[in-house]
């Protein structure tokens, strides 16, 4: 089992933050989204939370949560950054950390990967798809795929979100 | 700037993406594996097979294998898994599993308790004693007597005689020649003869009488322990205690309601180290005067058997033994035959439970092995110094084999000197050695003659060997072990094997270790059941057996088998080769019994090559 130290997550964070203010010249613009899920697992619910704010473009920070009954908080931050802008779909990259608390435990992962946005008539589309470094368990990808309505502010999504069975779940929210 | 950015990202993107081929457990939320073992509660801890492990709806999840191991799935609710353990004959557990996140999980489980049954046994688990088997006799012809040292010990005018005509008879034969200094009950006078009598005449007069069973002139007998000066004390200095790590044997036993006879220089003392834990003492000499002087021998000798715990001065082995002094040292500190006896008979009388001797002589003579012999029959523990002069054979006493012979070590473990051995070398234990330091010696109770004062003084010595066997012998007695023979097995099973390795004419059968020694009480168990291809199989909790032997085994379950004990010597849990093992005849317990009693096992050593038995559950 590959686990990361907590330092390394630090050290790679703040290397990411170096490459984001380098970058930091081409901003005009600053945009955010926000999006809070009512989230169903096959054995329990919960909900789960984002918030993205670009501060230029192509780059931009994000937080985010998810709780399952009182026994699953997870909370984390991360940046991200446009890898290509097609103009059919554009393909951002991330990295993260997450805290969470099991039951008793207390343990943190580090997570990256990328999402592919694109436009279906008046919808949109999010293809997402991440690595989770995680102290206890190990490495585990997750994956999900979420539609939302701009118009209406509706989002559904669905996926996998622990890397095995106990994972697959659905969510419906509100996206701004 | 930026294309370099993105293609980093993407890098990093893709080797993560590569790495994920190492592991996909993920976080395990509402589903887990739960592993463990389910064990029984008796001391054993055995592993129980076929416990169904269930979840809270009742759904059958597995059993545990023929090592009580499981591993079940479930699912989890609110973090938390509920799993119920179940067999026919054990009560449910349940316990409540928080979830980690990790595939699977270990879960420690209370061992099982069996179901209340009704049966009942009760008996007593005897051990095999053959103390001639573990113990070369003493060859008394090995014994190189000095005749010279021998003369000078003969007492001139005083005879030990042993007749059965009565006290009269000979007051008879003695009248106007002598007159009679001690008379037992068991036909053993003491007489002293006028010195104008022609004694062997005299004696040769009364064998051609045919009464008299034995006639000898009185020897001198002499103490064991040597005092080389006096020294501060404190804690530190009591090497020997700590040697016997004797805080440790205080956890089972203080000697408390056991009477230890000093046969010694003491008389009675005023020292306040030792004075609450001295009986009225008596004297053989005739004496029976407080002489501080005289007791110095006796007086070290007691304080090692039974000096108080009191964070004050010195301590004894057994700090709240009773000691019986019976003075044999005349005021010249000279001894005899015939105080000896008569100690002994007052002993015997007294119902004392051990007797120490420090003193010993090369003399065998047939009237005190008599009364070592009575003294023996009469259920007393004996123990006796091995002698200071360092050659390769014992003094009497501790040369007969009723005796517990106990040489010297010094704080280095290694035999002193002067201490002597060869065959019936029994024990040995801390006795001190000058030749390593004034504080090598062994400190305990004492006068000091300049201050003519109580005080703490350094003497060695197998005299100061045998007082610490002797303590520990109240240990075990005050604890419940009343057989004298039953008690040396235990002293010489657990003595830390010294020299060569087993029993040895060096060093015996080792230091005597009185925590291992009370220990071993701790570690004899019964169950009934049965012995099945070599594994016994459980038909009821097993129990840890009283230390006099007896037992109560409730929770008995039905059924057919045998009462099964065995002392765990090596305390790994299974009967095997250096066990102590027994086991009943087959009977069957059926439930309209309520009890079956007086079911006694004998168990006698497991020697040489032996299929070890594992203990099982049998249901």
């Amino acid at each position: 089992m590959i686990r990361i130290e907590k330092y390394k997550v630090s050290a790679l964070l703040i290397f990411a933050l170096i490459l984001l203010f380098i970058s930091c010249g081409d901003a005009d613009a600053l945009s955010y989204q926000l999006s809070i899920n009512k989230i169903f697992f096959s054995e329990d619910e919960g909900y789960s939370w984002n918030a993205r704010l670009d501060l230029v473009p192509n780059q931009g920070f994000y937080l985010d949560g998810l709780q399952i009954g009182d026994f699953y908080d997870q909370w984390g931050a991360g940046i991200e950054f446009l890898l290509f802008d097609h103009p059919k779909f554009a393909t951002w990259g991330f990295v993260g950390v997450e805290k969470y608390k099991l039951n008793r435990t207390h343990n943190s992962f580090f997570k990256t990967g990328m999402h592919i946005e694109f436009p279906v008539s008046s919808a949109r589309f999010a293809l997402k798809g991440e690595l989770v470094i995680d102290d206890m368990i190990g490495i585990f990808p997750r994956y999900q795929i979420e539609t939302w309505l701009p118009k209406y502010f509706i989002n559904l999504g669905v996926g996998n979100l622990f890397g095995n069975e106990d994972g697959y779940a659905f969510w419906v929210g509100i996206r701004l | 700037m930026l294309k370099n950015y993105k293609k980093f990202g993407l890098i990093l993107i893709i080797i993560s993406l590569l790495l994920s081929g190492c592991t996909s457990s993920g976080l395990y939320i509402f589903t887990s594996w739960f592993a463990g073992e389910v064990r029984e509660s008796s001391v054993l801890h055995q592993p129980i097979m076929g416990v169904k492990v269930l979840n809270t709806e009742g759904d059958l999840l597995g059993e545990t294998d023929e090592h009580g191991l499981f591993l079940v799935k479930t699912s989890v609710d609110n973090g938390v898994a509920k799993l119920i353990f179940q067999h026919p004959n054990y009560e449910d557990s349940i316990i409540e599993q928080f979830v980690d996140g990790s595939k699977s999980q270990t879960v420690q489980l209370s061992p099982l308790e069996l179901n209340p049954a009704g049966g009942l046994i009760t008996g007593q688990v005897i051990r095999e004693i053959n103390l001639s088997e573990s113990l070369p006799q003493n060859s008394f012809k090995s014994l190189q007597v000095n005749e010279k040292a021998l003369e000078e010990q003969i007492i001139e005018g005083e005879y030990n005689l042993i007749t059965q005509k009565g006290e009269k008879w000979v007051q008879e034969k003695l009248s106007g020649k002598g007159r009679i200094l001690y008379a037992s009950d068991s036909g053993f006078y003491a007489i002293i003869l006028d010195s104008d009598v022609d004694a062997e005449r005299w004696v040769e007069e009364l064998t051609l009488t045919g009464e008299v069973e034995y006639i000898a002139l009185n020897s001198m007998v002499q103490m064991m322990g040597q005092e080389y000066g006096d020294s501060d004390w404190e804690w530190a200095d009591l090497w020997n205690m700590q040697m016997m790590d004797i805080n440790l044997a205080w956890q089972h036993s203080t000697g408390s309601g056991v009477v230890v006879a000093v046969l010694d220089t003491l008389y009675t003392s005023l020292h306040p180290d030792l004075l609450p834990n001295l009986l009225p003492a008596l004297d053989t000499t005739g004496n029976n005067k407080e002489n501080e002087l005289l007791n110095r021998h006796g007086l070290h000798v007691a304080g090692i058997i039974g000096a108080l715990a009191n964070r004050q001065g010195v301590v004894g082995i057994a700090p709240d033994v009773s000691i019986l002094p019976i003075r044999v040292f005349n005021v010249l500190e000279n001894s005899s035959i015939a105080y000896i006896v008569e100690a002994l008979d007052l002993a015997i009388e007294n119902q004392v439970d051990v007797i120490n001797m420090s003193f010993g002589t090369a003399n065998d003579d047939f009237v005190l092995h008599e009364a070592i012999k009575r003294a023996y029959e009469a259920g007393i523990v004996l123990v006796g110094a091995s002698g200071n002069y360092g050659y390769d054979s014992l003094l009497y006493p501790a040369a007969y084999p009723e005796v517990i012979a106990v040489g010297a070590v010094g704080p280095d473990g290694e035999r002193a000197y002067y201490s002597q051995y060869g065959l019936g070398l029994e024990l040995m234990a801390p006795g001190g050695n000058v030749r390593l330091g004034n504080e090598a010696q062994i400190l305990s109770t004492g006068w000091e003659r300049e201050a003519e004062d109580y005080a703490y003084v350094y003497q060695q010595g197998t005299s100061m060997a045998a007082p610490h066997v002797s303590g520990i012998a109240a240990l075990l007695v005050a604890y419940g072990i009343n057989d004298p023979d039953y008690l040396r097995l235990v002293l010489r099973d657990t003595a830390r094997d010294l020299g060569t390795q087993g029993y040895d004419l060096s060093t015996g059968y080792g230091l005597v270790d009185p925590y291992m020694a009370l220990d071993r009480f701790q570690h004899t168990y019964v169950f009934f059941g049965s012995i099945e291809d070599g594994s016994a199989q459980l038909r009821s909790p097993v129990i840890q057996v009283a230390v006099n032997g007896e037992y109560n085994l409730s929770g008995v379950h039905t059924g057919t088998g045998r009462v099964i004990g065995w002392i765990d010597v090596n305390h790994n849990l299974i009967i095997d080769s250096g066990d102590y093992f027994g086991e009943s005849e087959e009977f069957m317990v059926t439930s309209d019994v309520d009890m079956i009693s007086e079911i006694d096992i004998q168990v006698k050593f497991i020697e040489g090559d032996f299929h070890a038995i594992n203990i099982g559950v049998a249901f």
